[in-house]
């Protein structure tokens, strides 16, 4: 009798486990609002990044390519919005590089999309064209 | 899979040299600006002294090295003191102190540490100069153009076989309580004086300049630089720690 009745498998059970779907149904939910949360600290951060993307590389274009401030005593073009700009990017990037691989890691996605995100903070523009799509990555995954 | 891990500790050693490279630029473009900063006091000349310190007020590093000019006179009567010095790094002697009356400006009746100049060892020698009036203040009103230098911490302990009229140190409250104040937190270090100076006096060297700074800027990208290398290695090892839990596919 027993050997008609279909046993527990063993392989499904570990597969189970790394879909979350542990017993009681309360953990996915869990995991589901943290992974949310993970996308809407992403979300921020990528706009952030992308504004302060766009104002260091009109900083860029004003400060070497037209040299709108001149040129400091030592010869070099002299910045035109500010040091800081630069310096806050670097920053602000750093931040932005934390998000992606806490939402990247709890996703589970492909190393391809990693390198998509990371890409997305240092091209002018591109944040905001992969913001919606991680978007739409996010809801796929957690369906 | 092979070639991503590979590519991630490339780019790791990559950003690690990167951030070396602006610790380097750092340095160097810190040392460009103390070096700008100089030459642009170089061709401004002596500054009045009242544009850098005034008396009883702290003294900064940015202070140190700045070439003053002063009008006033030697207090009379105030005695000279010596503090070991060695000259240019090479030949001990002794510094010679005097008291400065400030004769000008918002400094007018406070006492400024000269550094007269410097004389050689041999023993007694600087005693016996200024035993002997040869090491006399010069008269009447000076002109003195010298280097601003800090201030040190009084000193109990004398060299070895100083005799009378020696001090440890050149410190600013140590000189208060024998020359009496207000006295400046720093004392001068004589370039040239007009009347000159007394020809046993040799001119003391600038003060050692502080240490450059870091251009801040730099050594913020070299941070960015050194984290991006983490982030790379932390990836790295995610990865391996994914492909090693994947279960092994049957062939």
């Amino acid at each position: 009798m027993s050997e008609t009745q279909p046993a527990p498998s063993s392989s499904s059970t570990p597969s189970e486990r790394d879909s979350g779907a542990a017993p009681g149904g309360d953990a996915p939910v869990t995991e589901a609002a943290k992974a949310r949360a993970a996308f809407a600290r992403y979300r921020v951060m990528a706009f952030v990044t992308g504004g302060m993307l766009l104002l260091l590389t009109a900083e860029m274009l004003l400060k070497y390519v037209f040299q709108a401030g001149g040129v400091d005593e030592a010869g070099h073009p002299a910045p035109v919005l500010g040091n800081w700009i630069a310096f806050a990017h670097g920053w602000i990037y750093v931040i932005y590089l934390v998000t992606v691989f806490d939402l990247w890691s709890r996703m589970r996605w492909g190393f391809g999309r990693i390198v998509v995100l990371v890409a997305a903070g240092v091209v002018p523009v591109l944040s905001f064209v992969v913001e919606p799509r991680a978007g739409r990555w996010v809801a796929a995954t957690l369906r | 899979m092979l070639g991503i891990l590979a590519l991630l500790l490339v780019a790791a050693v990559v950003f690690g040299r990167l951030g070396a490279w602006q610790l380097d630029r750092a340095t160097e473009r810190g040392e460009q600006a103390a070096q700008r900063a100089a030459d642009r006091a170089a061709v401004a000349g002596p500054r009045a002294i009242d544009e850098v310190v005034r008396p009883q007020e702290a003294f900064t590093a940015d202070d140190v090295g700045v070439e003053v000019r002063v009008r006033g006179a030697y207090v009379p009567g105030a005695e000279q003191y010596l503090v070991a010095e060695a000259h240019d790094g090479g030949a001990d002697g002794w510094l010679v102190l005097a008291a400065f009356e400030v004769g000008e400006g918002d400094g007018a009746g406070a006492v400024l540490p000269v550094a007269r100049g410097w004389v050689a060892d041999p023993d007694g020698v600087a005693q016996a100069l200024l035993a002997g009036g040869d090491l006399a203040v010069p008269d009447g009103e000076v002109e003195v153009v010298g280097y601003l230098a800090a201030s040190e911490a009084s000193l109990a302990v004398l060299p070895e076989g100083s005799g009378p009229g020696v001090l440890g140190s050149v410190s600013s409250a140590q000189l208060a309580n024998l020359w009496g104040s207000p006295i400046y937190a720093g004392y001068l270090r004589l370039v040239s004086s007009d009347p000159s100076e007394a020809p046993a006096l040799t001119p003391a060297s600038a003060p050692e300049p502080p240490p450059a700074g870091l251009n801040l800027q730099n050594v913020a990208y070299a941070a960015q630089w050194w984290i991006f290398g983490g982030f790379a290695l932390l990836l790295w090892v995610r990865l391996v720690r994914d492909e090693a839990a994947r279960p092994v596919p049957r062939s």
